[in-house]
Order: structure tokens, then C-alpha cells, then sequence
């Protein structure tokens, strides 16, 4: 597909940025619709859809732009005030993400763009144009209660069309772009030209007072404003004016009283020059009133200097006066500057004028968009300026580098472990240089140590925010209480924890269909809710922490709960279990059957959730990345699905045992301690062998007999327990010998044998070369189970 | 010619970068909002920039602003969109040169840039003989 002519990579770039913006955006539509006024949510909500728009356009993806644009129209109508997101306009705007979300899509896999729905566009566009009927962007509206006063202008003493005949002027012809804007020029002109006058005015009208500084800056800044505009546009009779009001305010407040009198009315006649132009402009006309003498004397004059005799004012010079004096142009019949100066210059103020005290310089009636737009905007600059530097500090790397350099220094961990290893038997063999062989010890223990770092540092790599993730189901959650009538709210917590990139992908649709399960079956009806004393609206939690190199990730609700009655009649009936081992089982060990393949117990099924095939494939999901999945679950008070992953998938510290003649690996962090047990601490019941520690009994299991070492009577001796934890199950699994802490890099076994039939999650490499298998703690632990019921029954 | 480009979006800049390159503008410094660009600006001492509007942190406008109280004559492209047409005269008040709507062709831009670069010329001979007089 073309796009544009531009390279695949930067629509890549563009995919993969425009992919990332809809995530969020439609998070925080989510949020939007629960505060539709948050000023800060609609403008980032805005800003998002504006960037891809953006890029879009130059990628020349006019369907993407279409859509684009009318969800922008209505975002800026909703940022103006002019409309308000309720459920429908955001049902709307959710329906607009959805088809940009699926026109990327396309636009990747290189298939044709769906179109918007014509109605969804119209609809969207509507939103900006509480008026309907013409097309043009809504902003428009904004100026034309500014253009408005031009009306009475022309009540004005003086018609503008009897002046201009006088005036020399230009046609005013403006460049391609820069005639776009005349209708924003004429209304920040007529804008522009009243503020300078109303300041001048009143400076004027003040009795021969020193204008206050802050007034005259902001005089000053009036007129470089006004001067950029009128270079912009090439009015270079205007530049010379707008100058001059600059030179004024910057030096107005430091002028002695003499130079004051005679420069107030000069500036004066300044104004009403600044508005014959103006008038001009709209009449499309570039016209240039004669100056004279006036600009180089009000110079002289605001530089302490003299203007020469002939040039010297009367007091209480009118402008007439003041333009025969300088030689200017000057407005005919015009009355005493004190009196009614404003009447000549289109304002909205006009009215407000002669009491100079209401009209002040700052505040006017200025168009709403440019009123609401100049606060904010110049908010940022302080709180901007402390925060230097915080500039972009990321850079995206292809995930496939990443993969690499995680698998080289997988490399590098097994060479230092062989490193370190034969380290240890040059210490033995008695080396007869002493100090050789301590460099070569402290040259291990420095590879050691970075290479740990190392390690540590390319997995930082690899971590993501989980934000990334939740990200998207507040959006869920809105469409599932659509969808079933409930009401319920997600809170989430912890959505800064960290985890591997690996792990976020593979958890992504076990949460779906978790969150799911909780807002379908879990959550009651709201009449239901309120029968049982709740509150009407259900809470979905969903929860990420650390905890130690794991990540615990929670979907709970405070929904009905499980009843272990019915989940246990339904393992019966599928023959799971029987009756007998049902009355010794603790709620947890039914409860999760629902993990078990074809498990369901929803008396009705829903399109929502599926039909029962849902959690164990949640649970397939969660043990490919070695990840442990728990439920519990009160009647009445909700569920609580609970997700136990590493952190990282790739490198673990192991502790090594050997079992037999055999070496294995065990994740260290499943392990509690390791004990040598004293034969009054073994002791079997029923027929299962368990140890005392302390206070508790343990299960006890023979690794051999586990791993399917021993098939017959011969016994492995195993004189050593290590105590194995996860989800709050403790076992005791015996070994023969205990080697010593390693890290291993797991390399995955061929998927196509049987491997967890063993209770082995993949093998390694050792530090002398050999290859060892890891131990599935997870899959052990069901295998203790299923000995310790077989040999029960 | 030393182009500083503000953007928020990297395919933006990606755009632009594409198109300044093609009229043969290597020399472009990325910065991705009005903070960044302001931190980047001084030790690069932009010949040109090209700031868009609407950026988080900073905006387009309140980092024009923000420059011009020390630094006059850098000439300065606001990039916009349609939508954002009815406040380019804001943007010039600020101090933009110039503006330019995207999507832009490369033949708009080099106009844009050229008119830019000229006009800035004439502005700043302009303003030193206007202060010539005022400093006497």
C-alpha cells in the first residue's frame, strides 16, 4: 500500500505510535465519561485523536482521517463548552476509536480501510455544530461576534468610505495561506487597535499622572504583538504605527511631565490611524494615511529629546490640532479626545469607553475562544521552565534486539557459572603460584558480579508498566455493564508494577476472560445486589504488587461467590472426583476445579463468557509463563482470582540437588529451607509419609519416585527435605544430595513431548558442562497431590 | 541550516524530517514538546524551527512565547491544522513567522521556509533601523 510515498518505516513508526495512543485514549474516554468537564482529560483525549490525524493526513489515509476529524470536531466542541459528553456522544466517540483501532489494523496487514459509518460521521460532526447545516470547522464561529461591531461603526460621525477617498491605499492582496486568516486578522485587529486605544485613553484621561509600569508593558506588548501581526502580513504602514505604541509603552512611565503632554495626544491620533487602517482591512483595502511628522516626533519625544518649536503643542490640543501640527491625516469632525474619542474606532467597548476606569486595558470583551485559550495557555510557561530538560528519554528498540542480547547473556551466565566452577577446582588442585591463583579467584568473583549486572540490566529492558495492559479494560468493564445490565466500576491498584514484556502478552487475555467471568457470573444483578444489603454498583478490583521476584496480579469481586456444593456436585458429574475424596477436600482444592478443561457451572451461557472452555485455558495461559493461578471465594462476599508470575521467564537462581545419580534444578524462590530430617521427625499417616518441622506436618514426597526414577522397590537414599512453597502449599521433597545455588537459563525442552508429565519446565545448562532438567514446582506439587489421593484410594 | 523540529509525535517528525530532507535539510535537531525544545535550543542555536501546536508538557504557543522574550529573531514555522487556523493569528502575535497547515507538500514547506527566511531577513534589518533612531 502507498502511503504517500513514504517509507515503510515511518508508517511503522506510525502504526506503532498511533497503536499505543489508542490505548490510551480510550482509557481515558472511560474516565472522560465519568467526569465529562476534566479540562486536562479532554485535552489529552483531544491531543491523542489530533496526532494521528495528524500524521495520518500526511500519509494521505483519508478514511482514517474522516473519522478522525469528526470525533476532533466533537472533542473540541465538548472543549468549548458547545457540547457535552454524555452516553451517547460517548457510545459515539468509542464507536470512532473502535473503527480507527480497526483501520490500523488494515493498514497493517495491507487490507483495504473500512469507511465510517456515514451516520456515525454526521453524528460525530454534529456534536461541533449545535447549529447544523454548514461545513466549515467550528472555530469559525468564535470571530464572528467580533466582526459584528463593524455595524456600528458605520453610525459613527464619520463614515469610513467619505475618509478613505482621501487616503492613499493598495488593494490588500494577500499571499495563498494568508488569505485564509483574513477573517481572524480583521477580528484581532479591531481587538488589537481598541486595547491600545482604551490604554492610551487612559493614560491620557489621567489628569497628567505617570502612566503605572505594569500598564505600560502591557502597552508595550500590545504593540510587538501588533507589529508581528502587521509584518506577517506586510502592512508596513501599520508596522511603523504598532512600533511606535511599543516604543510608547516601553518608555511612557519614565517620561518627564513636559514630554508627556506632548506625546498623549500624538499617541492619541496614533490610535485613530491604527483604526482607519484597520477599517481598511476590512474593506479589503491596504490603506496608508499620510504620518507626516507625527511618528519621528513621538520618538524624539519618548527618547527625552525635544520636538522643535513649530511642533510644539498647546494644551488640551485636540486631534485635529495635533494632525494639522505634525501633518498627518487626520479623521474629519473629530470631536475632543477626552470626550468621545472611541467613537471612531469599531469597538465592542464603545459604550464602555468614556469611563476609562470599567474599560481597563486588561480586561475586555474578547472573543470566547481567544479569552478561554490565552489563560491556560500561558499558564504552562511557569511551571515549565522549572522542569528543564525533561525531555524525550525513551527510545523504542526492536523487541527482537532485546531477545537477542537477553539470549547472549544467557550465554555469558552459564560461561561465568563454568568460569566460577573451574575457579573452584583450580583452588584445589593446589596451585603453586598463590598469587596466580587468587587473581584468577578475584577475576571469577568480578565476572561474577557483573555479569549479574548485566543480567539485572538487560531484563530492566524488557519491563513494562502492567498500565500497558489494564489500560484497556476499564473500556471492557463500561461495554460488559452495557452488555448485562449490572452495574459495576473497576478499580485498579498497583498499575505502575513492572513486569517482562513476555509476561504482559501472556496475560493479556487470561485477565480478559477473568474480568469477564467476574463481571458476568461474578457481579449480581444491582435489585439483587440491593436485596442482599450491597451496594447497587459491583467493584471489579483488579491488583498488581511485587512480591519478592514474582508478580501477584488479583481480579476480585464483590460479587455472589462460588458455592462449593454445586462445584463439587459438578466435578462429580464430570467425573473429576468422587464423593469420598469431595468430603475430605478444603473449599480451595474444589473451588479450583473450575480450572479443570470443559468445567461450568453458569446455569446460563452467555455470550459473554463462553462456555466454560474459558479457565483452563486461563490456566494454560498462566503456567507457559510459569505463573501459578489460585482462586477463593466467599458466598456473598466475591471471588478472588489470584495469579502468581516471575518477573522474567529467561534466568532463575536455582538450587541444585541431586536425586539418585540424576542432578536437577529447583527454582529458589519456591524454596523455603532445606532440612535434614531426624527420624523422629518422619512419620507416616494413613499411608502418606509426612515430617514434623516445628510446628506443622508436611507431605513429604521421594523426588525419585516423582521423577519416575525408581520404578521398583530399590530405594534411593534421601536423607535431605527441601521445603517447597507456592500459593501457601508447603511440601517436603527428598533428595540425596545438595550441590549448591546456580543460575540457570532455561532452554526450553521440545514442545512436543510430554514434559510437564515429569515436573520438568525445561533443562539447563550446569556450571561443569553437564545438562540438568528444572524442577515444575507447580506440576510437582499436582503430582504430590495425585500420589498422596491414589495411594488414599 | 540548523533546523530544530518540535513534535510530540515521532511519526510527525519522521514526516517532516522526511520532507526537510528532501529539500536538502540535514542538519535537524528532534525535540518532542516546548520543554524539550527549550532545553535544546540554546546549544543548538536553531536557524529555523518548526514547532507544532498542540504538544503535552509545553505547547506550541506558550514555548513561542516563552522564546521570544530572549530571542527575537530566531524565525519560527508554526506547524497547525485546519482546526487550529482560527488561531494562528495568536500564534503570530506570539511571534510566530510563519505558519504551515498539514499536511504540507515539500514544495509548500520550501515556499514557506524560503518566505520565511527572506522576510525575517528584511524584518531584522527593519527592527535595527527602527531601534537605530530610538537608541540615538
Amino acid at each position: 500500500m502507498s502511503m504517500g510515498g513514504f517509507d515503510a518505516e515511518i508508517v511503522r513508526d506510525f502504526l506503532t505510535e498511533s497503536g499505543e495512543l489508542i490505548i490510551q485514549l480510550e482509557s481515558d474516554l472511560v474516565v472522560l465519561e465519568r467526569s465529562p468537564k476534566e479540562p486536562a482529560m479532554l485535552n489529552q483525549v483531544f491531543r491523542a485523536l489530533h496526532t494521528i490525524k495528524g500524521s495520518a493526513s500526511f500519509l494521505a489515509i483519508t478514511q482514517l482521517v474522516r473519522i478522525a476529524h469528526a470525533a476532533e470536531t466533537a472533542l473540541n466542541a465538548a472543549r468549548n463548552g458547545q457540547a457535552a459528553i454524555d452516553r451517547t456522544a460517548m457510545d459515539l466517540l468509542l464507536e470512532a476509536v473502535d473503527l480507527i483501532k480497526s483501520q490500523l489494523g488494515q493498514i497493517e496487514s495491507g487490507s483495504a480501510l473500512s469507511e465510517p459509518r456515514e451516520a456515525l460521521v454526521t453524528s460525530l460532526v454534529a456534536m461541533g455544530e449545535p447549529g447544523g447545516g454548514h461545513s466549515a470547522p467550528t472555530p469559525v464561529a468564535a470571530p464572528a461576534p467580533a466582526i459584528a461591531p463593524a455595524t456600528p461603526a458605520t453610525k459613527a460621525p464619520t463614515p469610513p468610505a467619505s475618509v478613505a477617498g482621501a487616503i492613499p491605499f493598495q488593494p490588500l492582496k494577500l499571499e495563498g495561506g494568508k488569505a485564509d486568516l483574513l477573517e481572524f486578522l480583521i477580528a484581532d485587529l479591531d481587538e488589537s487597535t481598541t486595547k491600545v486605544a482604551t490604554a492610551i485613553q487612559q493614560f491620557a484621561g489621567n489628569g497628567g499622572q505617570k502612566p503605572a509600569k505594569p500598564e505600560c508593558d502591557q502597552l508595550a506588548d500590545l504593540g510587538e504583538q501588533l507589529v508581528r501581526t502587521a509584518q506577517f502580513f506586510d502592512f508596513a504602514p501599520m508596522v511603523l504605527l504598532a512600533t511606535t505604541v511599543q516604543q510608547a509603552g516601553m518608555h511612557l512611565a519614565s517620561l518627564a511631565d513636559e514630554s508627556q503632554q506632548q506625546v498623549m495626544p500624538r499617541l492619541l491620533l496614533v490610535c485613530e490611524l491604527l483604526a482607519e487602517m484597520t477599517r481598511g482591512v476590512r474593506a479589503a483595502e491596504l490603506r496608508d494615511p499620510p504620518t507626516g511628522c507625527l511618528l519621528e516626533n513621538i520618538t524624539l519625544l519618548l527618547n527625552s529629546s525635544e520636538v522643535s518649536a513649530p511642533f510644539q503643542l498647546p494644551p488640551g490640543c485636540g486631534l485635529e490640532a495635533v494632525a494639522r501640527i505634525d501633518g498627518t491625516w487626520c479623521p474629519a469632525h473629530t470631536p475632543a479626545p477626552a470626550t468621545q474619542p472611541t467613537s471612531q474606532i469599531a469597538t465592542p467597548a464603545a459604550s464602555a469607553a468614556p469611563a476609562p476606569v470599567a474599560a481597563s486595558v486588561t480586561v475586555e470583551p474578547t472573543p470566547p475562544e481567544s479569552a478561554s485559550q490565552a489563560g491556560p495557555a500561558s499558564k504552562p510557561d511557569a511551571s515549565g521552565a522549572g522542569k528543564q530538560g525533561s525531555g524525550e528519554n525513551t527510545i523504542r528498540v526492536d523487541v527482537s534486539r532485546l531477545e537477542a542480547l537477553m539470549n547472549l547473556v544467557g550465554e555469558l551466565v552459564l560461561q561465568k557459572n563454568r568460569v566460577s566452577a573451574l575457579t573452584r577446582r583450580a583452588q584445589m588442585l593446589e596451585c603453586s603460584d598463590a598469587d596466580f591463583s587468587e587473581a584468577i579467584t578475584l577475576t571469577a568473583g568480578a565476572l561474577d558480579r557483573v555479569t549479574g549486572e548485566i543480567q539485572t540490566a538487560v531484563m530492566r529492558t524488557r519491563l513494562q508498566p502492567l498500565d500497558k495492559l489494564f489500560g484497556r479494560y476499564p473500556r471492557l468493564i463500561r461495554d460488559l455493564a452495557g452488555k448485562t445490565g449490572k452495574k459495576m466500576r473497576l478499580v485498579i491498584e498497583g498499575g505502575d508494577t513492572e513486569v517482562d514484556k513476555s509476561v504482559i502478552e501472556e496475560l493479556g487475555d487470561p485477565l480478559v476472560h477473568l474480568l469477564r467471568n467476574s463481571a458476568d457470573h461474578g457481579l449480581e444483578m444491582p435489585e439483587d445486589r440491593a436485596k442482599s444489603g450491597k451496594d447497587e454498583t459491583g467493584t471489579i478490583t483488579l491488583r498488581a504488587s511485587h512480591e519478592g521476584s514474582h508478580v501477584r496480579v488479583q481480579v476480585a469481586d464483590d460479587g455472589r461467590g462460588l458455592l462449593r456444593d454445586r462445584i463439587a456436585k459438578k466435578a462429580v458429574e464430570r467425573g473429576l472426583t468422587t464423593d469420598e475424596k469431595i468430603a475430605a477436600m478444603t473449599d480451595r482444592e474444589i473451588f479450583n476445579f473450575i480450572f479443570e478443561a470443559g468445567f461450568s457451572t453458569a446455569e446460563k451461557v452467555s455470550d459473554l463468557s463462553g462456555r466454560g472452555v474459558g479457565m483452563d485455558v486461563v490456566r494454560t495461559n498462566i503456567q507457559k509463563v510459569k505463573g501459578e493461578i489460585e482462586l477463593s471465594s466467599e458466598p456473598g462476599r466475591g471471588t478472588t482470582v489470584t495469579i502468581i508470575i516471575p518477573l522474567t521467564v529467561a534466568i532463575l537462581p536455582a538450587m541444585m540437588v541431586g536425586v539418585g545419580r540424576e542432578i536437577y534444578a529447583i527454582p529458589l524462590t519456591n524454596i523455603l529451607e532445606i532440612v535434614r530430617p531426624q527420624a523422629d521427625q518422619l512419620h507416616t499417616i494413613g499411608e502418606h509419609a509426612v515430617m514434623r518441622l516445628r510446628e506443622t506436618v508436611l507431605p513429604l514426597v521421594s523426588a525419585a519416585e516423582v521423577m519416575e526414577l525408581v520404578s521398583g522397590p530399590e530405594m534411593v537414599e534421601e536423607p535431605f527435605a527441601v521445603v517447597l512453597s507456592m500459593n501457601d502449599r508447603k511440601i517436603g521433597l527428598m533428595v540425596s544430595k545438595l550441590i549448591g545455588q546456580q543460575e540457570v537459563v532455561i532452554k526450553p525442552l521440545d514442545e512436543s513431548q510430554p514434559a510437564s508429565k515429569r515436573a520438568v519446565s525445561g533443562a539447563t545448562v550446569r556450571d561443569d558442562g553437564g545438562v540438568s532438567l528444572i524442577i515444575d514446582v507447580a506440576e510437582l506439587m499436582r503430582r504430590a497431590e495425585t500420589l498422596h489421593h491414589a495411594s488414599a484410594a | 541550516m540548523r533546523i530544530l523540529l518540535v513534535d510530540d509525535s515521532k511519526t510527525m517528525r519522521n514526516i517532516q524530517k522526511a520532507v526537510l530532507s528532501q529539500l536538502g535539510h540535514t542538519d535537524v535537531l528532534e525535540a518532542c514538546d516546548g520543554q524539550d525544545a527549550l532545553s535544546k535550543a540554546p546549544a543548538f542555536k536553531p536557524e529555523l524551527m518548526l514547532v507544532d501546536w498542540n504538544m503535552p508538557n509545553m505547547d506550541g504557543l506558550t514555548f513561542v512565547k516563552t522564546w521570544r522574550q530572549n530571542n527575537k529573531q530566531t524565525p519560527i514555522i508554526m506547524v497547525t491544522t485546519e482546526a487550529e487556523k482560527s488561531r494562528v493569528i495568536e500564534a503570530i502575535k506570539a511571534g510566530v513567522n510563519n505558519y504551515v497547515v498539514k499536511p504540507f507538500t515539500p514544495d509548500l514547506l520550501s515556499q514557506r521556509i524560503q518566505e520565511t527566511l527572506q522576510r525575517a531577513g528584511v524584518a531584522a534589518a527593519a527592527a535595527q533601523a527602527a531601534s537605530a533612531p530610538a537608541a540615538a
